[in-house]
């Protein structure tokens, strides 16, 4: 009996409310959402039944839902929605708060959910990096006397190495953790789902990620799935390139690999650092021209945007004043660059 | 004869305008009733049946039609503009403005004309499902019983083979436009309105999709004096229909469209469902809702229409409809709500629940009008200008009668 008694949390509303679902509360359950997605599926399509958890505060089945993992964010649904409702934005709200809901620590999730935390999740990197500085040099040291630039000279490549690959590695348990959390709470919460196991899914998660191919059936949103491409290969790319770097570094701790811009590793690097810049300038040109189409941003669509997009400017940046020999600029910018490595690898590893 | 101050101008001559001008005109008030179309009846004399009676709207029609003729205190104008209107209270003076309509009172209907006609065009009564030559009697019933000639159609005299047939003398391919001015107290509007242009809802289908029809379309492919006799045949092959669906609130309660419930258009639907069934008894019928409108004793036939096994009412909004090329049959794609699961049915023909959009004339005439967001008049006694029937908001035939009657009271008794 007590299964069929509904408890609304009233604060998760609000919560979902504050962050961009405030039209929620309009839906009266036409279901016109449901049939103008293009992703959602025929059996227990999406997101008619999310509006209605999501107006009757069900917590616990939208966290546990995988349904609003499939949505892209089209906005067909909050194009054709009748009463402006939003659907789109709405799912994108239940993101934002299941990312919160399962990041592990849960502290990681606050850092890049909750704008009130933006100072410290900057500071953070901005402390381990000087401190690490600190301690390589016995004293902090932004530009050595000779002329010749060498980054490994304000951080050593193996302490980046060290450092970043054991913070990488637990930000990737934490997520790990917190996916393995969501995958138990959806087997408990939906029955009959998952329809395949977890490494099936993770499979075709990545082949649908690599291809792009149910984004690209979107309607009212479509120039975004472009602009998302660029940035998923062109961050794809960055991530290869730079673990093949760490992996030649290891082996050869002594030679920098690649000191000439024609250095096919450069090529890639730059080439795939250009994709991610045009990404995330694009995307976020899509975000700010037409909002409507491109729906509701919530604050870690934001975060993840402008992170992505500093990694790239401030790569390009280094690497300009490198070539140039703009010693006083090349390491401050270098300093920037890694703060938002850091931001990017360990902050967004973290959350599933 | 009243005076001017008391006289009374109706503008629409469909059911609620032809009630004020009757119920007025019998306690001894002048009326002017002012039709745009050729005849009289508007909207209801294009219905095949109301509801919940399923009675045909002709015998209630054809009392009034005679009210109306036996009343010398009615003058009635069709084929009729008011062009413009200017005064106050008790002294509007306004402009008629009658269209040629090429044929005389000499007309007998014999319709010797029609075969010596070489033009066509399209049947607007059929709502563009049938066609008519030039010179053509709108409707078997039409009042007044004249034919009337399409200006736009007609090639003019030097053609002048209908002359030349019509042994009454009664075709005057000359006759010009003919203003009439008049004063009156107080004016009533009851211009009626028109059905929600359907080709704007654009994930429906409607003007693309030839077995896409609309609601009001429905009335005619059902009725017996209609284009295809009664028969409901779907416009792509005339072939009979075997099912059918219906989209209920297509383009209503929609922001990008009419943001308002017509009121009418579930009553409409499930009526329209006995249509299919007892046309043919074989075919089944499926209603999409959102939910089911059918307040105070119209649940009755509701209730009295779930017990039809062929007919399915399916909760969950239709969002998508196509067409399969070689057989042009529809699917209907909805989301069964209390199911759970999309569901695609394929159909003969859908009829798509269009709501109704008040015609905009009475603020163009008297710019001190109220209106509604949605372009729905409010009565104003003190400017002496009343609202009537559907320019009033969305109803069904008998609300709009007893708003009918109710402006003729209001503008009797206000000063």
């Amino acid at each position: 009996m007590s299964d069929s008694l509904t408890k609304p949390d009233l604060e998760f509303v609000r919560q979902l409310k504050a962050a961009g679902g405030e039209n929620l509360k309009k839906c009266f359950q036409c279901a016109t959402c449901s049939v103008v997605c293009k992703l959602s599926p025929d059996e227990r399509p999406y997101p008619r039944k999310e509006m209605i958890w999501a107006q009757w505060g069900q917590r616990e089945k939208l966290v546990t839902d995988p349904d609003v993992w499939l949505c892209h964010q089209c906005n067909d649904c909050s194009t054709y929605c009748p009463r402006g409702a939003r659907p789109g934005d709405v799912l994108s709200a239940v993101r934002s708060y299941a990312i919160q809901h399962y990041a592990t620590p849960s502290f990681m999730g606050k850092l890049v959910g909750d704008p009130g935390y933006v100072l410290l999740a900057l500071a953070i990197p901005v402390i381990v990096l000087l401190g690490a500085n600190y301690m390589a040099h016995g004293g902090l040291m932004f530009a050595p006397a000779h002329g010749e630039i060498h980054f490994s000279e304000f951080l050593p490549h193996a302490t980046v190495n060290v450092l970043f690959s054991i913070l990488f590695t637990l930000a990737l348990i934490g997520g790990g953790v917190g996916l393995l959390r969501f995958w138990k709470d959806m087997k408990k919460h939906r029955p009959g789902a998952p329809k395949v196991g977890l490494i099936k899914a993770m499979v075709d998660t990545f082949v649908e990620l690599a291809l792009h191919g149910k984004f690209r059936t979107c309607g009212t949103a479509k120039p975004r799935t472009w602009a998302h491409l660029l940035i998923f290969y062109g961050f794809a790319g960055l991530f290869v390139v730079t673990g093949i770097v760490v992996i030649m570094l290891i082996l050869a701790p002594d030679s920098y690999p690649i000191n000439t811009l024609t250095h096919p590793l450069k090529i890639a690097g730059n080439l795939t650092g250009i994709s991610l810049v045009v990404g995330c300038t694009w995307a976020i040109y899509n975000r700010l021209s037409d909002p409507d189409a491109a729906g509701s941003s919530t604050y870690y669509d934001w975060f993840f945007l402008v992170v992505l997009l500093m990694v790239g400017i401030t790569g390009f940046g280094a690497q300009f004043a490198r070539f140039r020999e703009m010693t006083t600029l090349a390491y401050p910018v270098y300093f920037v660059h890694m703060v938002f490595i850091f931001a990017l690898l360990i902050y967004l590893a973290s959350p599933p | 004869m009243t005076s001017k101050k008391e006289s009374i101008l109706v503008i629409g001559g469909g059911i609620s305008g032809m009630t004020t001008a009757i119920e007025a005109a019998e306690v001894g008030r002048e009326v002017f009733l002012v039709e745009t179309d050729p005849y009289l009846g508007g909207r209801v004399a294009r219905m095949n049946k109301y509801f919940p009676k399923l009675c045909p709207p002709w015998c209630g029609l054809e009392i009034n039609l005679r009210r109306i003729r036996q009343n010398p205190k009615i003058h009635v104008f069709t084929y009729t503009d008011v062009t413009s209107i200017d005064g106050e209270v008790g002294g509007y003076r306004a402009t008629l403005m009658e269209r040629p309509r090429m044929v005389t009172e000499a007309c007998t209907s014999c319709g010797d004309c029609t075969p010596a006609c070489p033009v066509e065009r399209d049947d607007d009564f059929n709502y563009g499902m049938a066609r008519t030559k030039a010179i053509y009697l709108p409707f078997m019933m039409a009042h007044p019983q004249r034919y009337v000639i399409d200006e736009a159609a007609c090639p003019g005299e030097e053609c002048g083979k209908c002359v030349e047939a019509c042994k009454y003398e009664a075709i005057d391919l000359a006759m010009k436009t003919r203003e009439t001015k008049i004063e009156v107290g107080k004016v009533v509007f009851a211009t009626g309105w028109q059905p929600y242009e359907a080709e704007k809802i654009d994930n429906l289908g409607f003007g693309k999709l030839e077995n896409v029809v609309t609601n009001v379309m429905m009335e005619r492919l059902a009725a017996r004096e209609g284009p295809t006799g009664g028969k409901i045949l779907r416009p792509s092959d005339g072939k009979e229909i075997t099912s059918i669906a219906f989209v209920q609130c297509a383009g209503s309660r929609d922001e990008n469209h009419l943001p308002y419930c017509s009121t009418v258009c579930c009553m409409a639907s499930l009526k329209q469902a006995t249509y299919v069934r007892e046309a043919h008894p074989e075919a089944s019928a499926e209603i999409f809702y959102i939910d089911l409108r059918t307040p105070g004793r119209h649940e009755d036939f509701l209730k009295a229409r779930e017990k039809d096994e062929k007919l399915t009412l399916t909760k969950g909004k239709v969002a998508e409809i196509t067409e399969d090329p070689s057989t042009k049959n529809l699917t209907v794609v909805a989301e069964d709500v209390q199911g759970g699961s999309l569901v695609r049915r394929e159909v003969d023909m859908v009829v798509l629940a269009t709501g109704m959009v008040p015609n905009g004339v009475a603020r163009e005439l008297i710019s001190t009008v109220e209106t509604d967001d949605n372009g729905f008049v409010a009565s104003d006694e003190k400017i002496g200008v009343i609202a009537a029937g559907v320019t009033t908001g969305p109803m069904d035939v008998s609300t709009s009668v007893q708003q009918g009657t109710a402006a003729a009271l209001k503008a009797m008794i206000s000063e």
